[in-house]
């Protein structure tokens, strides 16, 4: 437990850091909320005063350091574009976005390992070409593309799912609608650990413990699944904690593509609106996201490699 | 057999195959049953539904179907028509606007009748510097508003302002609340708006949809339509698919060639009449070269603007005589025009004592159709020796050097009420020199615009600003590239759909086919 809160006490730092660089950043960036708020037609007096109204005629550091300050005792503020507290969108948008990546990493998962394992148990055959082959068109396909590909395929074509992600009303709909961004966004993790499955798995099958479970004249699926595979798995699981800040990234994308109400999208628009607070809100759920899986893909280490345990 | 029905066919037999009918979602027999609503895109969310703050399209196309105003553009056109109130006069001195309210009109949710106070209200709550009304100075004119009776309102202005009517209370800052209402939501309002026109804010779910339901009180009868449901799709290639697959009725595009493949595909009314736009370039005028008139006329000879019409816009937008379009009170065609001609335009140029051309630059935002027009105005330029730098900039950052003047051309896409009072004071009257729109710097028609203003009658009106398009051709403040068309697609069986001119969608006005 003590170990477990060191941690915890470990990351503040690193979420400083994200806050103060997207913070810096987002004000760096040409343009603010007040002139993209009030149009063009806006009267100097009018943008004067509500950039005083928003404090934005602070200091950046005063304005910084309110920031922090409010952040402290929890409170995110409120957007310059819908009058609302941040938290509250957030909070609305979030189990959208969740639900997607968590969709995604799964089907990445089903996908990818058993392409992953084939392509190496079956190495130089068939198999082995169709999968690598396919997984590396997979890793170089723009999401966007690929989402809107899918769509025309299985939305236009067939009438399987609907182009919109949003305005489900049941959970069944919710999932229905879920199925086509997942499994978008999915695709291209999906090729990533199928490559890494399969150079793992090679590695593993050449090594000298491998021979020997041969040699006692283990069958092979024993051999590969719970000799192999279980040594395997460290590098898959790195890459998949790794992979959750570019499947965030990536969530951005698709939920435009697919109208999926998530954080993503909240980004985008408050991206474009500048929208300050809201920016930082998400910017800050999403660097939170980062840090708690891979602070859970540490914990999964310690139960599949019992050496590291203590590291 | 059409690509819907048997996209529709081919989902069904699938999912009874594959013994999977609740997974793929066949529409049940229920919901089958229920009215249809009509569905509308948007391009981006709504942010506000209070009327002194709406500042985006699509709020105002959510609260053009909420609200009423005491005068309205008739739909489709630019012709004012009554409102809220059944008539009005004016005074003959242009200074004192007397409208009577119709006493048929509820406000929605039962918040009680229409009445003067609530005008009053509503339009003092822009003079309120707390309220933080973006319209605020659209009534620096007006002295004072007050409900003489219960169905009565008086404005009074400070001196006489012909666009009072089909400028200030017929756009965005007209529309009239419930004080009632306002007063019971306070914060949450934006859940709770409250109007008296043809539709009901009934829920807002963000990023997903606004849904409205037809007022049955509507003072004139309830709309055919049952419910609104307003989908916001920023992407027009997303929209594009939701048409497709039936998931959308009726949606406005930016990209011709999104729109030339719904047109071409048969299945949907396609329409792409001109409308208020103009895509243009304002010069900066206090930078040489740009202060030589003779400049300025070989830059206009020297854009091939028939091209990019038949190009950028696949024959869809027309070439402009001038800045307003023929949709603007006061429009003329009868100007001086500076057709495509790049050797008079080197002649000029070489008469102006820059015959070897010059460098310089155009700043544009880069929303379309500006990224695929600016390359080409960039060739058209070198031809006659102009060196176009190009300087291409996300919304937002665009705004900084346009309103610190720092540009020498500057690319604009405009779309302003019908009156052309506004959009002429915005971009070409002296007081909206940077930060304001008067990218320019253009002084030469201050007068004109405020004699217009005091004008009463019409025709002579019309003929001021007749006069000052004229004016305009001559000094070239700004080369306007064309006009650009506003391009609707929706599906065959609804009737009665008008175009949008100023944003408000009428869909008191639109039924399903039987």
């Amino acid at each position: 437990m003590k170990y477990f809160f060191q941690i915890v006490l470990s990351l503040i730092p690193t979420i400083l850091g994200a806050i103060t660089i997207v913070f810096l950043v987002i004000h760096f960036v040409p343009g603010d909320p007040v002139s993209v708020m009030l149009g063009e037609f806006a009267a100097p007096e009018a943008e004067a005063q509500l950039r005083s109204d928003l404090g934005l005629d602070r200091p950046l550091i005063v304005q910084f350091g309110d920031y922090l300050l409010h952040l402290a005792s929890g409170d995110l503020g409120r957007s310059i574009r819908l009058g609302t507290p941040v938290i509250e969108q957030i909070i609305d948008r979030l189990p959208y976005t969740i639900a997607l990546t968590t969709f995604a990493s799964a089907i990445s998962l089903m996908v990818g390992m058993p392409l992953g394992i084939i392509a190496a148990v079956r190495r130089k055959t068939a198999a082995d070409y169709v999968t690598r082959s396919v997984a590396l068109i997979a890793v170089s396909m723009p999401t966007f593309w690929l989402g809107l590909l899918m769509i025309l395929l299985f939305s236009i074509q067939l009438g399987w799912f609907p182009v919109l992600g949003s305005s489900a009303s049941t959970v069944g709909e919710f999932l229905h609608r879920a199925v086509l961004p997942s499994a978008a966004l999915g695709t291209v993790m999906a090729a990533l650990i199928a490559r890494v499955t399969r150079a793992s798995m090679l590695e593993v099958l050449n090594q000298d413990y491998v021979r020997t479970a041969r040699a006692k004249g283990l069958q092979e699926s024993i051999v590969h699944y719970r000799h192999a595979l279980k040594n395997a798995l460290l590098p898959i699981i790195t890459i998949v904690g790794l992979n959750v800040g570019q499947l965030l990234g990536g969530a951005v994308i698709t939920e435009s593509v697919f109208s999926w109400p998530g954080l993503g999208k909240l980004f985008i628009d408050s991206m474009y609106a500048r929208d300050y607070p809201m920016i930082q809100g998400v910017a800050l759920f999403f660097a939170i996201g980062v840090i708690t899986v891979n602070l859970v893909t540490d914990l999964i280490y310690g139960i599949v490699n019992p050496v590291m345990r203590h590291g | 057999m059409n690509a819907l029905t048997e996209a529709r066919i081919n989902r069904r037999s699938l999912a009874l195959m594959a013994g999977m009918a609740p997974l793929v979602g066949v529409p049940s027999v229920a919901r089958a049953q229920e009215p249809r609503p009509l569905r509308v895109r948007m391009s981006a969310d709504i942010s506000q539904l209070d009327p002194i703050l709406i500042f985006d399209p699509s709020s105002h196309y959510v609260a053009g179907s909420i609200y009423s105003r005491l005068v309205r553009y008739r739909p489709g056109t630019t012709e004012i028509q009554p409102d809220l109130a059944s008539d009005w006069e004016v005074s003959d001195d242009g200074m004192t606007y007397t409208f009577h309210l119709r006493e048929d009109v509820q406000w929605h949710k039962g918040y009680g009748q229409v009445t003067a106070n609530d005008v009053k209200f509503s339009v003092e709550r822009h003079l309120n510097p707390e309220n933080a009304s973006l319209f605020a100075a659209y009534f620096d004119v007006m002295e004072s508003v007050e409900a003489v009776d219960d169905f009565t309102v008086r404005f009074r202005l400070r001196q006489p302002f012909a666009p009072f009517v089909g400028s200030t209370l017929a756009f965005r800052s007209g529309w009239i609340v419930s004080q009632q209402a306002i007063e019971d939501a306070g914060e949450d309002y934006l859940q709770n708006p409250i109007g008296s026109g043809p539709y009901v804010f009934e829920s807002w779910a963000p990023g997903q949809n606004v849904t409205l339901l037809a007022n049955e009180e509507y003072f004139e009868g309830a709309p055919e339509i049952q419910q609104l449901v307003f989908v916001p799709i920023p992407e027009d290639s997303a929209a594009e698919l939701a048409m497709l697959s039936g998931e959308i009725d009726l949606s406005y595009f930016n990209l011709v060639e999104v729109f030339q493949r719904l047109e071409s595909s048969g299945e949907f009314v396609a329409e792409s009449p001109i409308g208020l736009g103009v895509h243009g370039m304002m010069i900066n005028l206090t930078r040489p070269p740009f202060d030589d008139l003779l400049v300025r006329q070989a830059m206009a000879h020297a854009i091939d603007q028939e091209g990019i019409v038949a190009t950028v816009w696949q024959g869809l937008a027309e070439v402009p005589t001038g800045f307003l379009t023929p949709q603007y009170l006061g429009y003329t065609d009868d100007v001086q025009t500076y057709p495509y001609d790049p050797e008079r335009a080197m002649e000029l140029l070489a008469e102006a004592g820059h015959g070897e051309g010059f460098e310089t630059s155009l700043l544009y935002a880069s929303s379309p159709p500006w990224p695929q027009m600016a390359p080409i105005i960039q060739a058209n330029f070198q031809q006659v020796g102009i060196q176009l730098e190009l300087q291409q900039l996300e919304f937002a950052a665009y705004q900084v050097p346009r309103r610190e003047g720092n540009y020498d051309l500057i690319a604009i896409s405009t779309s302003r009420p019908a009156d052309p009072d506004l959009i002429l004071t915005e971009y070409f009257h002296s007081r909206s020199f940077p930060p304001g729109v008067n990218n320019s710097y253009y002084d030469q028609i201050d007068e004109l615009i405020e004699e217009a203003r005091l004008e009463q009658d019409t025709e002579a009106r019309e003929a001021i600003y007749a006069q000052i398009q004229q004016r305009m051709a001559e000094d070239i403040p700004g080369l306007w590239v064309d006009w650009n068309p506003i391009l609707m697609v929706h599906n065959p069986d609804i009737v009665g759909h008008a175009i949008v001119m100023n944003y408000d969608l009428n869909p008191q006005t639109m039924r399903f086919a039987e």
